[in-house]
């Protein structure tokens, strides 16, 4: 853009002094080049000086301005032995023109004439430089008409009019074009520019040093090459050009070369040919240079708006960035972000981070703008992930150009590779840009930064979130049972997951427990509220479960209720007693939603139970438990209304889905919980949940006459084993004696097994299986050990008392030892012999 | 888990009566068998340990009892089994040669009234 002000220019005392020297000098130039014997100037440059001067200045400096022009014209004239009436006439008439010119144009325009305004070029030229001499002439004029005699009024004063006329069209865009009529030039070559500058003052000079005879065309060359500068490149340049084809014309005239001189008999009508001339060259060079600087002015304007608009896209993409960036929690959502939006802010093709975890490290690939080059993306982001390893280990930024990426990398890419910081400033991972393009647009190095240090922000933050859920999760699933126990009729599963938005630990909770009569008690519960305070609660309602499970499941809920009284906390939960061999169930709720049973081959449904209030409302409340069946093979479920409930729609919907997936599960997987489970939580849960889940699932097995037990092979296994046997044959009907036997029998067994299967510090598994045909009973014991040769006080003795109890055989392979008991129900009465 | 066995323990002038109630098995017998030792004071001259209640007795459990036996004999005190007649644990018992090795009797009385 033009600087429309001088101020910088003459902003200080020396400018004045310049200016004087300025002038004084083009004033000599005027003198020296009057034609004699009249004193005919072709041109006073002077004044173009003066004029384009006052117009840059502000009026507060146009008194000394003034001043300098007075008194330079006073000094120069006196020196050449001029009329003191005289030399002031001419003072006043020199100082007069351009400050009348400026008013002029100053006033009309309101503005410092623009070289990119037409109407503004010709103002200067009709005003500044053609109407305000008009005013000087007219006192030179006077005063020399008034002095001596043989001067002629009207020839003085067009005389010196026209000479001020020419040297203001001259000159004074010439000064402007040194100020604020300077232009940036089009991106050509400078040699181009010199040559273009100085093409009509080189030919003015070829032109006007030949020796004519008559006039010849040739001067209209010069207005050819006018043109260059003026069209090629501007007013400034075109302006420029003026001043030395000027100086060439008037000189080669002044020594009577070219084609004016031919009637440099009459040195006025050479005189007044030459000011035609030089005016109609500074009005046709300004006059041809306007409209392409116009339209230079256009064009950058247009430039000016494509950049801005591409700076707000740009600042868009990172608003993107910035606000996809604020949702994001989990570390690999957000490095999935940054990877894929990273780019497109600072016009990188690719963005490829690398992240730092606790453990390892990841990371993340994205291309910036879909349409570009994946291919070339390839062989140099293969080389850049160690690259991306090496800025994390050095806390270096890299920047790769071109031709440092080496064979294989295509012209013109470029890369860029940030360390990330936290706010501590440690090194959390690393950013790489990739361009396919050499320039680095303006601006883009800081916006990589602004864009890195986002980057920072933003995975610190996750990291820290993240971290804090796994020690909530931690904390919950400490709090939970780490394994279910076994049941031979049965196979379970729990799964806990905690919220994905806020905090963290919640109150949900699920037990079971194995009980004397070889039932079970199965209870899922939630605590109202998160954090602590629920865990604790949660803690304390389990301990009330394992204490109490034998009693009934409305007095179990009878001190529930009362735990939760007492600490003024608010519960829901659901337990279900039941006897797996015959599928009978006691089934209790506090405000809890319903179980759903799936019935093999039939479809699940809710388990339908007196509603009762939560726990923790009112210490008196009593709990409704009703009977139910639930069949044999059938998947029970049990789980937190976190699993069924979202934001945005009624719970029913979520209970029907939760039907819906149990019935696909049911069909696919009966056998499997923890399948079940997966699929459930699979096909229900919602990404995003406030709240945590507890699911519980338990496959009920078929009615059967066969028991298996699969146990560790650790001494804790073998009295349960046994008790699962001592429930099998009570629904043997087997009678007390006998069953004594085949449980010292199979506990001998499991014990050996136990005991001594599996070197110390190893853990193998003991497998029970009682099976019954007629009045057969069969128990086998299998282990994937080797039983040491037994002691004779310890392994003897339980060996012999096997032995004693019937027909045993005992098979040792190289993985194991098979041991089979066959015990006939009807020989024998329970003696053993 | 419940424990397996209750051991309950009472002085009776120069007796102690062990009362085991529940299972005794391999994970439990070092501990009554500790049980049973530290109950017999310096002064008693007999330990009885009565075995009515117990369910379920293994080689684990034959174990324990000889062990106990050894360690009063060797401080001069006398153990008697408490082994009703109908016990599902005699047919075991006679088999590993305890009732032939040790005092047994048919209740607890009869027990702490041995000398």
């Amino acid at each position: 853009m033009p600087r429309l002000t001088g101020d910088r220019l003459w902003a200080d005392g020396w400018s004045v002094v310049w200016f004087a020297l300025g002038y004084a000098v083009l004033q000599q130039v005027g003198l020296a080049l009057l034609l004699e014997p009249t004193n005919f100037a072709m041109w006073w440059p002077a004044s173009g000086l003066a004029l384009a001067v006052l117009i840059m200045n502000p009026r507060r400096r146009w008194p000394q301005l003034v001043a300098v022009i007075v008194a330079v014209n006073l000094a120069g004239n006196l020196v050449e032995g001029a009329l003191p009436r005289i030399a002031v006439a001419f003072a006043l008439s020199n100082a007069i023109g351009p400050l009348l010119g400026a008013l002029l144009v100053l006033a009309f325009l309101g503005r410092v004439p623009r070289p990119d305004d037409g109407r503004d070029v010709v103002v200067l030229m009709g005003l500044g430089a053609g109407v305000a001499p008009l005013a000087g002439s007219l006192i030179v004029a006077s005063a020399l008409t008034i002095n001596f005699s043989q001067v002629t009024f009207v020839g003085t004063f067009v005389n010196y009019w026209s000479s001020d006329f020419a040297g203001a069209v001259v000159m004074a865009p010439a000064v402007l074009a040194l100020g604020p009529w300077r232009v940036r030039a089009p991106r050509r070559s400078r040699l181009e520019m010199v040559l273009a500058v100085s093409a009509p003052g080189l030919v003015a000079a070829v032109v006007f040093s030949l020796n004519m005879t008559q006039v010849t065309g040739l001067h209209f060359f010069i207005l050819a090459a006018l043109l260059w500068p003026a069209m090629r490149f501007g007013i400034t340049q075109s302006a420029l050009s003026l001043v030395p084809a000027a100086l060439a014309v008037s000189i080669g005239t002044y020594l009577g070369r070219g084609p004016f001189a031919t009637n440099i008999d009459v040195p006025a009508n050479a005189g007044r040919v030459t000011q035609v001339f030089i005016a109609v060259l500074g009005i046709v060079a300004l006059i041809v240079s306007v409209v392409p600087t116009a339209q230079r002015r256009v064009a950058m304007a247009r430039t000016a708006r494509v950049r801005q608009q591409a700076e707000l896209r740009r600042s868009e993409k990172l608003h993107q960035l910035s606000s996809a960036l604020a949702g994001a929690t989990s570390l690999s959502e957000v490095a999935g972000i940054i990877a894929a939006r990273a780019a497109a802010p600072v016009r990188a093709v690719a963005a490829e981070l690398a992240v730092v975890s606790d453990s390892e490290t990841l990371v993340a690939q994205g291309l910036g703008a879909p349409t570009s080059v994946v291919p070339l993306l390839e062989p140099v982001a293969n080389g850049a992930e160690a690259a991306l390893g090496r800025v994390i280990r050095t806390d270096e930024a890299v920047e790769v150009l071109p031709d440092e990426i080496g064979p294989g990398s295509s012209a013109g890419y470029r890369r860029a590779i940030h360390p990330i910081h936290d706010s501590h400033g440690a090194v959390l991972g690393a950013l790489g840009f990739y361009w396919d393009h050499a320039d680095e647009a303006p601006g883009e190095r800081q916006l990589v930064q602004v864009i890195v240090d986002l980057a920072g922000q933003s995975l610190d933050r996750a990291k820290r979130t993240e971290r804090e859920h796994a020690l909530a999760e931690t904390l919950q699933m400490g709090l939970l049972p780490s394994m279910l126990p076994d049941h031979p009729q049965l196979a379970a599963a729990a799964r806990y997951l905690p919220g994905t938005e806020g905090l963290l630990v919640g109150g949900d909770w699920y037990d079971m427990v194995r009980l004397a009569d070889g039932g079970v008690l199965i209870v899922v519960g939630d605590v109202a509220g998160h954090g602590e305070e629920a865990a604790i609660t949660m803690g304390r309602l389990r301990t009330v479960v394992q204490a109490d499970a034998e009693m009934s499941t409305a007095q179990l809920f009878d001190r529930l209720n009362r735990v939760c009284v007492h600490g003024g906390d608010l519960a829901t939960a659901l337990a279900v007693r039941m006897d797996p061999w015959t599928g009978r169930a006691e089934v209790v709720s506090a405000g809890h939603p319903p179980a759903v049973v799936a019935p093999s081959g039939g479809s699940p449904y809710f388990l339908d139970v007196p509603p009762n209030g939560p726990l923790g409302v009112n210490g008196q409340a009593t709990f409704r438990s009703v009977e139910v069946e639930v069949p044999l093979g059938s998947l029970l479920v049990l789980y937190t209304d976190g699993l069924v409930e979202r934001r945005t729609e009624s719970i029913d919907k979520g209970l029907d889905r939760l039907l819906d997936s149990v019935a696909m599960a049911a069909v696919d997987c009966p056998e499997d919980p923890s399948v079940v489970a997966d699929r459930i939580v699979g096909a229900v849960l919602s990404p995003v949940r406030a709240d945590d889940v507890a699911l519980f699932v338990c496959a009920l097995h078929d009615h059967s006459d066969e028991l298996s037990v699969r146990m560790p092979a650790e001494p804790p296994s073998v009295p349960i084993i046994r008790q699962h046997l001592r429930h099998w044959m009570q629904r043997q009907q087997v009678n007390e004696e006998q069953t004594f036997d085949l449980l010292v029998a199979a506990g001998e067994a499991v014990a050996n097994a136990a005991m001594h299967a599996y070197p110390a510090g190893m853990c193998g598994m003991v497998e029970l299986t009682a099976s019954r045909r007629g009045d057969r009973i069969e128990l086998v014991v299998i282990d994937n050990g080797s039983w040491r040769p037994p002691r004779q006080d310890a392994g003897g003795r339980g060996l012999k008392i096997l032995r004693t109890l019937g027909p045993v055989q005992i098979v040792s392979r190289p993985d194991g030892t098979t041991v089979t008991i066959t015990f006939d129900l009807n020989t024998r009465t329970g003696a053993i012999a | 888990m419940n424990s397996l066995a209750d051991v309950a323990v009472s002085d009776h002038d120069a007796s102690v009566l062990v009362e085991v109630a529940g299972e005794i098995d391999l994970t439990n017998a070092r501990q009554i068998s500790t049980t049973i030792l530290s109950a017999a004071r310096a002064d008693a001259t007999t330990v009885v340990v009565d075995l009515t209640q117990v369910a379920y007795l293994d080689s684990a459990g034959i174990r324990l009892l000889y062990r106990s036996a050894t360690a009063l004999a060797d401080r001069r005190q006398l153990l008697v089994l408490v082994v009703p007649p109908e016990s599902r644990l005699r047919n075991l018992l006679e088999m590993t040669g305890v009732l032939e090795a040790m005092t047994v009797v048919s209740d607890a009385a009869s027990g702490l009234a041995s000398p």
